[in-house]
């Protein structure tokens, strides 16, 4: 490696570089931290030699504990479907206690009141499902306006709120464990979260924290409880599928242990081993607002959209950002549109369809690569458009290929290959020609 | 190289740790920006590496794959609500811990999410923009404009 940093330093702004590089240097960890967490890690190998548990508390799980400000953890045996408390109970005893005294106030217990009696009538909404270990029921959910908690700071208010200021909704579920939750000094192992999937987004992208929902937890007679609040009102999605999710937050999977699947629907990760249940919920048909929701999804989305459309043409006549950035890619002849991909997807070889990619060495070498074991073209393809996989370098005597990926309106990928001079292409050419005046 | 082996041979995992454990460090204590949460993260990915079931086909792909997977541990945690909240705790001592330091070493913890990685890679690990690309599984367009970005704000910074 030291090699490739050699080469890579004799291009770049030497003062600059090497100060980064410091920078990282000092990021250090000492070695006695460093043979410590090495024993901490080995010890666990050590008594858990099949399956590596991770019984080590992460800060995640002291914060949230802290958060939670009291998590309740009685080591039971077994315990019975029946002695799960209900939406309204666990709402009313859990969500009043969350909030310091100096907080609270009338109308803040009579917001409480309101939403644990509409809890009280979701018992149709009550689903169960088993999964990898775990029983997880699903409490139902209520959407209120968010005045009703008009001039309260409380608690478990995100900092999101005055982005999207769209209502506020509450799930609950409740989670069993069939061997019982294991706890060590008051904590649990297990952390769990839940988050909503909205249909034809990435779970990894539009999930409960990207929405602004935060959780708090509480374990009572050994069932865990998880109620989450959003700082929107779900039922303006209602004119597509909701999904909640219930999983192990440290799960190793990508996507939570959810998938896209080519319909555009949120499926389980079945080679996931931990717990990862999905619902998919009922909401206020009457509620759904198509504009209020794309534009929330919209804003999700848009940073990552910049990213993936990178059109930065006015940066790279930066002259010294781009010789920096220029190592061994020789010229770049920037991005195409998506009109001139879609022309060069008809001249094309298409190489692979839908369902052969998810298997594909393509799908699982080059871009599973390094950890990313769901499909990497649904991580950035959004329905309607192309995308490429590599771009155009001006370089004689080259053969280019280039591969184009294409999700129809029905979420179906399909991969092209294009082979040839791309000077041929008359697109191609004007670009280049551009590129050259600048 | 497995996951099963490093389970059961403890030297190697040594070997193995030993190798990798600062980059995993680097990484996180740039998006987590404290040592001992740095230090949890280290943990927490050396055990995702023990409990994963993946088949290593080199040295660069078993770091390849610790890189993103610090990675996305990170960026789990920082997206996360009780991270925002304790973030706000916090950053008074952040700053009061590295008043002392230079420039460069704040603008770097500072840089966007997003670029960290591809910076941490291209200017201390030394990957081309293409390696990056491909490691990360994204396209090596968007790459070029994380480290332009981050680059230039870098640049504005020190002016």
């Amino acid at each position: 490696m030291s090699e490739k940093m050699n080469k890579s330093s004799e291009q770049m702004k030497p003062d600059n570089s090497k100060r980064i590089r410091e920078a990282f240097n000092r990021m250090e960890m000492n070695d006695s931290d460093m043979n410590q967490i090495f024993d901490n890690i080995w010890d666990e190998v050590d008594s858990h030699s099949e399956t590596v548990e991770m019984n080590m508390m992460n800060k995640i799980i002291r914060v949230a504990a802290a958060v939670a400000a009291v998590m309740i953890v009685s080591t039971g045996t077994v315990y019975a479907v029946s002695r799960i408390l209900s939406g309204e109970q666990i709402f009313r005893k859990v969500y009043k206690e969350e909030v310091e005294d100096e907080n609270k106030n009338e109308n803040y217990e009579a917001g409480v009141e309101k939403i644990a009696a509409e809890f009280g009538k979701k018992k149709s909404e009550v689903m169960v499902q088993k999964c990898n270990g775990y029983t997880v029921t699903y409490l139902g959910y209520v959407s209120v306006d968010d005045s009703i908690f008009e001039n309260m700071d409380t608690e478990l208010k995100t900092g999101m709120k005055e982005e999207l200021n769209n209502g506020v909704t509450y799930l609950i579920t409740a989670i069993e464990s069939d061997k019982g939750f294991s706890s060590n000094d008051g904590e649990m192992k297990e952390s769990f979260v839940m988050s909503t999937f909205i249909q034809g987004y990435n779970t990894w992208e539009v999930n409960a924290f990207s929405l602004g929902a935060g959780s708090t937890y509480r374990v009572i007679d050994n069932v865990c409880y998880t109620i989450m609040e959003y700082d929107v009102d779900l039922d303006v999605f209602a004119d597509r599928k909701i999904y909640l999710g219930v999983f192990d937050f440290r799960n190793p999977a990508d996507g939570f242990g959810y998938k896209l699947d080519s319909n555009g629907e949120i499926v389980r990760d079945e080679s996931t081993d931990t717990l990862n249940a999905l619902f998919e919920i009922e909401v206020d048909k009457s509620g759904a607002d198509k504009e209020k929701a794309d534009a929330i999804i919209e804003k999700i989305l848009n940073d990552n959209a910049d990213d993936t459309e990178g059109k930065s043409s006015d940066e790279n006549t930066d002259d010294e950002i781009d010789e920096s950035i220029d190592d061994n890619d020789k010229h770049v002849v920037t991005y195409a549109t998506q009109d001139e991909l879609k022309e060069l997807i008809k001249q094309s070889k298409l190489i692979e369809k839908d369902d052969q990619l998810k298997e594909s060495v393509r799908g699982k070498t080059v871009y599973g690569y390094a950890g990313r074991e769901h499909e990497a073209y649904t991580d950035w393809l959004k329905s309607g458009k192309v995308d490429y996989q590599w771009d155009y370098f001006e370089e004689e005597n080259v053969l280019y290929i280039f591969e184009m990926t294409y999700r129809d309106s029905n979420f179906y990928q399909n991969v092209y290959e294009y082979e040839g001079n791309p000077k041929e292409l008359e697109w191609l050419q004007n670009r280049l020609e551009q590129m050259k005046e600048k | 190289m497995n996951s099963e082996l490093l389970r059961t041979d403890k030297e190697l995992f040594r070997k193995v740790y030993r190798q990798y454990a600062g980059t995993i460090y680097k990484i996180s204590f740039s998006f987590l920006k404290n040592d001992e949460d740095a230090k949890d993260a280290v943990q927490e990915v050396f055990i995702k590496l023990l409990k994963s079931k993946k088949e290593y086909e080199s040295d660069e792909h078993l770091k390849a794959w610790l890189i993103v997977t610090t990675s996305n541990h990170c960026k789990n945690i920082v997206t996360h609500w009780w991270w925002k909240r304790k973030s706000i705790e916090d950053n008074n001592v952040v700053v009061e811990e590295t008043s002392k330091d230079d420039e460069m070493y704040h603008l770097v913890l500072e840089l966007p999410e997003k670029y960290k990685i591809p910076v941490y890679m291209y200017y201390y690990e030394g990957y081309n923009s293409r390696e990056i690309a491909k490691i990360l599984g994204k396209p090596e367009s968007t790459i070029r404009t994380y480290l332009q970005k981050a680059r230039k704000l870098l640049k504005e910074e020190l002016e």
